[in-house]
């Protein structure tokens, strides 16, 4: 069954690389949880080369959101700063790295799409 | 009259107390415990036998550790003086306070020794517009803990607060019951936590990922030798000078907290108590008038808002890709998006100035790695000028907000709403594109050609910069200049209007280059006219706009930050004796202040007043008043990199004497700069005819006498 928060794993894969990201480097594990249940996803950025796996492996930092939550900040509808701000999402670890991994969900549905940034940072001709 | 308060802070963790170190919010004015933009503490009262105490002296130790010495009775009767009390208070995330009590009589005495405490957990904006909370709160005793505790929703702050010394807790305070023998004394030392509660625990200030921006610097004596120790050193007679620069390094040392983006790196809060937090704008300018001092201030601003810069269109926080933050606030309004600082972009300047800012750090160090690190985010800000700000079609930089509910009407860095208006009072339309943008966006342009053909490998890149702003440069010297007056309009307006009112901005020009040689000797006397010029400093405002006001935050005040600006602006034209006139001034003002800028001081003409009368609700320390002093230093020395070099042009105002300013580092290694003062300024000549205090045009010549040659020690 699909939803945004899958969609944006998925989105990261076909993407498998990002300039915004070239200065990052390290694993954040995203803690998807329902009542008691965890689902873990791992994402491995490597100077802006980024994978979403759920494999486990070591990591750097932790975001941990509920299923619905998770579904709203990747779809836009939720700003994860805020919800950080607010208890309703948790992190810990590298900040850097979550500041990043937050830089990648996109805007409210209805305005333009981050990736304009990219083109704004590419050579003039 | 404003009541002393006493500030002692660490980053963006503070305590604003009375001068015994009391804390009772339930007054006008903005005291407590604060951190992460919330109030953790809202009273804080010591008594002794249920009387109040009163001061007798307040002893500054460190920026992070104040010392209150009391006696018990608050009587203009009598005061009981055989008991004697220290209150010492060191912060950082939260605060520790020892408490003494010495007992002088020859008789014994029980005593009941309470602290009264109340924490309101009021949000930072909250307490500045006078705004109810939403949640509740509550407070509980646990073993040796009292807590005070706030909800809402998913949202919890704690205060714990705990004792070294047996106490009664109760859910509104702490009691000891003493029983001190003749010459005895009997101390405890007190705890107060702020803590962050999450789903998976309870979360101190020391361990709260910096991605919540807040935190403090490092607490040791040791840190804070060592900052003194990477600064240059001063030597000079005249007193204002040493003791100002040697506050503004404290300041700023006082004002560092923990950089998200640079491992060990710390970047200022903008100024103490509303603005404690990152702001774009104040990072940038205190990072900019530091440079030849405390470079690494400007490492840490680059790298943090670099990692911050947008991304994506966001109407409410007005982000755009390429656009640098403007403030970033973590409270409890931020987070339920009541406010948009979470984080906010609604600055026009910031982003041109973080290529600006860039270019000069190269100029200084030569860390061109840095510059090749950043040549992503430097290119996404030069292309956020022209396109996303280019709101008229004009091709000039303009701003109107799109958060119509809590954004900022004007995105400059006179922010207030009525900072922009025509010399009749009456305000502009939207967009508005003020004049210093235009002088900031040339600046990014020239710059980034500089960065793009010396160190990105794209001189293609370089020429289209340098064509562009040679056309801005023309263009705005078309549009902006008022012929019959012989200044820049403040502003165009959205039709494309000149709004006339005479103000500091023009001086920004000057620094920014994008005046017109032929034209800086008539921005340079309106600068210095009694007009805009009281004696102290250039007024925001002339005297002769409607909306002038002395004690108007942006309409008249004199702003520290504003003149260190303009008079590097003014050297860049050669205009060296108004440059040391605005420094010379500053300094004395200072020395009015203990050697401490507020971040504004009234307007009123020196000559009337004799003293820089305060702006009521100034912050102090203020970032980029406490940087204002060292860029006055920079300028009165003409300190300018060229290639690996240092220029060292002194122009010093007769007053100060002589000055040598010893390891100032840079890509030259480390090089010692002397002046001498030789040449008369004064600052408030009374019924002195304009014209002839105007000197800098036929006055050029003296000052190369007064050069020095750098003498170079580690080349």
């Amino acid at each position: 069954m699909t939803s945004p928060g899958r969609e944006f794993f998925d989105e990261i894969n076909r993407l498998g690389h990002d300039r915004l990201l070239e200065k990052a480097t390290g694993t954040v594990r995203i803690d998807l949880t329902r009542d008691s249940v965890v689902e873990s996803w791992f994402i491995t950025i490597n100077a802006g080369d980024i994978s979403a796996s759920r494999e486990n492996t070591s990591v750097d930092a932790v975001l941990r959101a509920d299923h619905a939550s998770f579904d709203q900040i990747a779809s836009g509808e939720m700003n994860a700063t805020a919800a950080i701000a607010r208890g309703q999402v948790t992190v810990r670890g590298d900040s850097r790295l979550l500041i990043q991994l937050v830089r990648l969900f996109p805007a409210r549905p209805g305005t333009a799409h981050r990736r304009l940034v990219a083109a704004a940072g590419r050579r003039q001709p | 009259m404003k009541p002393p308060l006493v500030n002692v802070l660490n980053g963006t963790t503070f305590v604003v107390s009375d001068t015994g170190g009391d804390i009772d919010a339930a007054g006008p004015h903005p005291v407590g415990l604060f951190a992460i933009d919330t109030r953790f503490l809202s009273k804080w009262i010591l008594s002794i036998n249920g009387e109040r105490l009163t001061a007798l002296s307040t002893d500054d130790l460190r920026y992070f550790e104040t010392r209150f010495f009391l006696v018990p009775g608050t009587g203009t009767v009598y005061v009981d003086a055989k008991l004697s009390v220290i209150r010492q208070r060191a912060v950082a995330n939260g605060f520790r306070e020892k408490i003494t009590i010495f007992n002088h009589g020859a008789r014994s005495v029980d005593l009941s020794i309470r602290v009264d405490a109340a924490a309101d957990f009021a949000d930072s904006f909250e307490i500045k517009d006078l705004l109810p909370k939403k949640g509740s709160h509550y407070q509980c005793v646990a073993e040796d803990t009292l807590v005070f505790g706030y909800r809402r929703e998913a949202f919890r702050r704690e205060t714990a607060i705990s004792a070294s010394m047996p106490a009664e807790l109760d859910e509104h305070g702490l009691t000891f019951t003493v029983r001190l023998e003749p010459r005895q004394d009997w101390s405890t030392e007190l705890r107060v936590e702020p803590l962050v509660v999450l789903s998976e625990g309870k979360v101190s200030l020391a361990t709260l990922p910096d991605i919540y921006g807040g935190g403090s610097g490092p607490e040791s004596y040791e840190s804070l030798d060592s900052w003194f120790h990477e600064a240059p050193h001063v030597r000079c007679e005249y007193a204002p000078l040493t003791t100002t620069y040697r506050r503004s390094l404290i300041d700023l040392a006082a004002l560092r907290f923990p950089s998200a983006a640079l491992d060990g790196g710390s970047l200022p809060a903008a100024g103490l108590p509303w603005f404690m937090a990152i702001f774009g704008r104040d990072s940038i300018f205190t990072s900019l008038q530091a440079l030849p001092f405390l470079p690494q201030l400007a490492v840490s601003t680059l790298h943090e808002l670099g990692l911050r810069q947008g991304t994506r269109t966001d109407d409410f926080r007005e982000e755009d890709p390429g656009r640098i933050i403007h403030e970033l606030r973590m409270g409890e309004m931020a987070a339920f998006e009541e406010r948009p600082q979470s984080p906010y972009y609604g600055s026009a300047d910031a982003t041109p100035l973080f290529v600006v800012l860039l270019d000069e750090y190269e100029r200084w160090t030569g860390d061109a790695q840095l510059v090749r690190d950043f040549e992503f985010e430097a290119r996404a800000a030069l292309n956020w000028i022209d396109q996303y700000a280019d709101l008229m079609g004009l091709g000039y930089l303009a701003y109107r907000r799109r958060n119509e509910s809590s954004g900022l009407e004007n995105q400059c860095w006179k922010d207030s709403w009525d900072s922009i208006s025509y010399r009749d009072g009456h305000l502009p339309g939207f967009p508005r594109a003020t004049c210093e943008l235009q002088g900031y966006a040339y600046d990014a342009k020239m710059r980034g050609a500089r960065l793009a053909r010396l160190f990105w490998n794209d001189a293609l890149y370089a020429d289209l910069l340098e064509r562009q702003a040679g056309e801005l440069k023309e263009r705005f010297n078309r549009d902006f200049w008022i012929e019959s007056e012989g200044y820049y309009a403040l502003a165009l307006d959205a039709d494309g209007t000149k709004v006339d009112a005479l103000s500091s901005n023009i001086g920004h020009l000057l620094w920014s280059g994008i005046v017109d040689d032929c034209r800086a000797g008539e921005v340079v006397r309106h600068l210095m006219d009694p007009q805009l010029y009281s004696g102290w400093g250039v007024r925001t405002l002339s005297l002769r706009d409607e909306r002038y006001n002395p004690i108007g935050y942006h309409v008249g005040t004199v702003w520290p930050f504003d003149n260190s600006i303009i008079a590097w602006g003014m050297r860049r034209y050669g205009f060296r004796h108004e440059a040391a006139v605005l420094a010379e001034g500053m300094f004395e003002a200072a020395s009015f202040f203990g050697g401490r800028l507020p971040e504004a001081f009234a307007g009123y003409d020196r000559n009337l007043t004799k003293f820089p009368v305060e702006y009521p609700t100034a912050c102090i320390p203020q970032a980029w008043s406490a940087g204002a002093p060292l860029l006055f230093m920079r300028t009165m020395l003409g300190l300018e990199p060229s290639g690996d070099h240092l220029v060292v042009d002194p122009f010093l105002p007769e007053t100060i004497g002589q000055i040598e300013l010893l390891d100032i580092p840079g890509r030259w290694g480390h090089i010692d700069a002397f002046g001498r003062g030789r040449h008369p300024v004064e600052c408030a000549p009374e019924n002195v005819p304009l014209s002839e205090r105007l000197s800098a045009i036929v006055d050029q010549t003296p000052a190369t006498a007064a050069a020095e040659t750098p003498n170079l020690r580690h080349p």
